[in-house]
């Protein structure tokens, strides 16, 4: 009897910390934070997309529905590619991927300034899907990033990524008294999903390097940077890189900072460390490998990692 | 509780896709294509990208595209016969998205002529070949980078002649000749000494 009591107990205690882990409210403010600084990275994406899309995906260029149809057909792919959803699939207008991109980069301003509600959110989250999903092979993994990013923030209340002054604020001064708009569990849900979320990508990020002999031979950093005619910053160049012991020593640095700042970040006492370490890693390989918005999308996730909610 | 459920199987559907980027086991390639439903459609997943971000392989290299106006066998083509494609809508900064995106496309082009695939490489690039009439070849150069033996150089790992007919255009891959060797009637079998 005691013993069936004990397991029941224990099963609560589980039950209980994996409600307390999701479902704790969280702080409103601090997703609207995140989510503002994931609208402008991929306003940032939707602007760089301008330059060539005409290019790509309008009738006549390289991936254009019609193309993409043929390509699929002769690769025997067309099974495989039938979940690779996008509207941008059923025309080759060049005015309807301009203003798919505008559309894009409107909402991502409203989303960002916590104006329309929720439904803006998700309309951003299934733009930039229609985008990756269409940009097909073009599509990198700042994409994949984005769209992981953004469907965990739309989950939690709209809110400003600054404060707004005025009206707004004496309200949201006067919810905050009483509890109600400041924390709200979908927020706490949405920032738990995003850090769970950049937990994965970082640790499947190290996994996967683990497959590569330039991290171990210490030319990993090297080998980030060695395509210098397809990198904004050319580090080659530079005789301080080229010295083995510079790019080596970086190489096992960035090996050893990655799971470490994983694990640190959810320690409550190294959290800042941890949060810090991750943030330096996606800076370094921004810089090193010219993924920008990747680095970008990552490190705002990285940052989402709460402070009060770690263990 | 169906929250509950839901994020399991979305975060397990994540770690899955993310992890198998490099060499696959048969499980989780079957998992990959049990969940693509899912992944594809939200765009969640990795689909084969580059998670490692380097692992120092050919792919990595930059290519480039090239084409031609020059007559003739394009395999005796000298250097400045070709001209270099540095991107479309403008010309663009190494690294940045346009450019990135570039170098996606040509190293997929160059990973489906490795993989024998001309006739998709020929879907790919024909878009290109037709814009200008006077064209007469196309292809894809590999760059050597500072991890490349010292003697290594530019590499054509596509190369192709633009056959146009009436209205039609095609693409006709150039292979490197290879030596043969034919088969010789055999006159005694080896001999002790």
């Amino acid at each position: 009897m005691n013993r069936a009591a004990t397991v029941d107990s224990s099963d609560l205690k589980v039950i209980g910390g994996w409600d307390r882990f999701w479902f704790a409210p969280g702080d409103v403010q601090h997703a609207g934070v995140i989510r503002g600084v994931l609208c402008v990275v991929t306003a940032i994406y939707f602007v760089s997309c301008w330059s060539d899309a005409a290019f790509w995906y309008t009738a006549g260029g390289p991936l254009s529905p019609g193309r993409v149809s043929a390509f699929l057909q002769t690769s025997g792919l067309g099974s495989a590619a039938r979940w690779v959803v996008s509207p941008l699939f059923l025309t080759g207008a060049v005015g309807v991927y301009y203003g798919y991109l505008i559309l894009g980069v409107i909402t991502c301003v409203l989303v960002a300034t916590g104006r329309g509600g929720r439904t803006p959110a998700w309309v951003l989250w299934l733009l930039v899907v229609g985008w990756g999903n269409r940009a097909m092979l073009l599509s990198s993994l700042t994409e994949s990033v984005l769209s992981l990013g953004l469907f965990a923030v739309a989950i939690a209340p709209p809110a400003a990524i600054v404060m707004r002054s005025g009206s707004s604020e004496r309200k949201s001064s006067s919810e905050r008294k009483s509890g109600l708009a400041s924390k709200h569990w979908t927020a706490g849900f949405s920032m738990r999903l995003i850090s769970v979320q950049a937990t994965i990508i970082g640790v499947a990020t190290f996994v996967t390097m683990l497959g590569g002999r330039v991290w171990f031979n210490g030319l990993g950093a090297y080998a980030l940077a060695a395509s210098a005619e397809d990198r904004t910053i050319d580090w080659t160049r530079y005789a301080l890189f080229r010295n083995p012991l510079i790019h080596e020593s970086l190489t096992h640095v960035l090996m050893l900072i990655l799971p470490l700042g994983l694990i640190l970040v959810w320690i409550k006492r190294t959290h800042f460390l941890g949060k810090m370490l991750l943030v330096a890693w996606c800076i370094v390989i921004g810089a090193l490998h010219s993924d920008w918005l990747y680095a970008a999308a990552l490190a705002t996730m990285f940052c989402a990692i709460d402070e009060g909610r770690t263990e | 509780m169906w929250m509950s459920i839901w994020v399991s199987i979305h975060l397990a559907a994540v770690v899955v896709s993310y992890t198998s980027v490099v060499e696959p086991s048969s499980l989780q390639a079957k998992l990959v294509q049990f969940l693509q439903p899912y992944l594809r459609i939200s765009h969640f997943g990795a689909d084969d990208r580059p998670v490692y971000l380097a692992h120092g392989d050919a792919l990595e290299q930059p290519h480039r595209l090239q084409v031609s106006s020059s007559k003739g066998d394009a395999r005796q083509f000298d250097d400045t016969d070709w001209r270099t494609i540095e991107g479309f809508g403008g010309r663009a900064a190494p690294g940045l998205a346009a450019s990135d995106r570039m170098a996606r496309f040509l190293s997929t082009v160059a990973l489906l002529s490795r993989n024998e695939q001309p006739s998709l490489v020929a879907e790919l690039l024909l878009p290109i070949a037709t814009e200008d009439a006077q064209l007469t070849a196309i292809r894809i150069v590999r760059l050597p980078t500072d991890l490349n033996d010292i003697n290594v150089e530019v590499e054509a790992v596509y190369e192709a002649r633009i056959v146009r007919k009436e209205d039609s255009v095609s693409l006709v891959q150039l292979r490197e000749e290879r030596l043969s060797t034919e088969a010789r009637p055999v006159t005694g079998g080896p001999t002790d000494e």
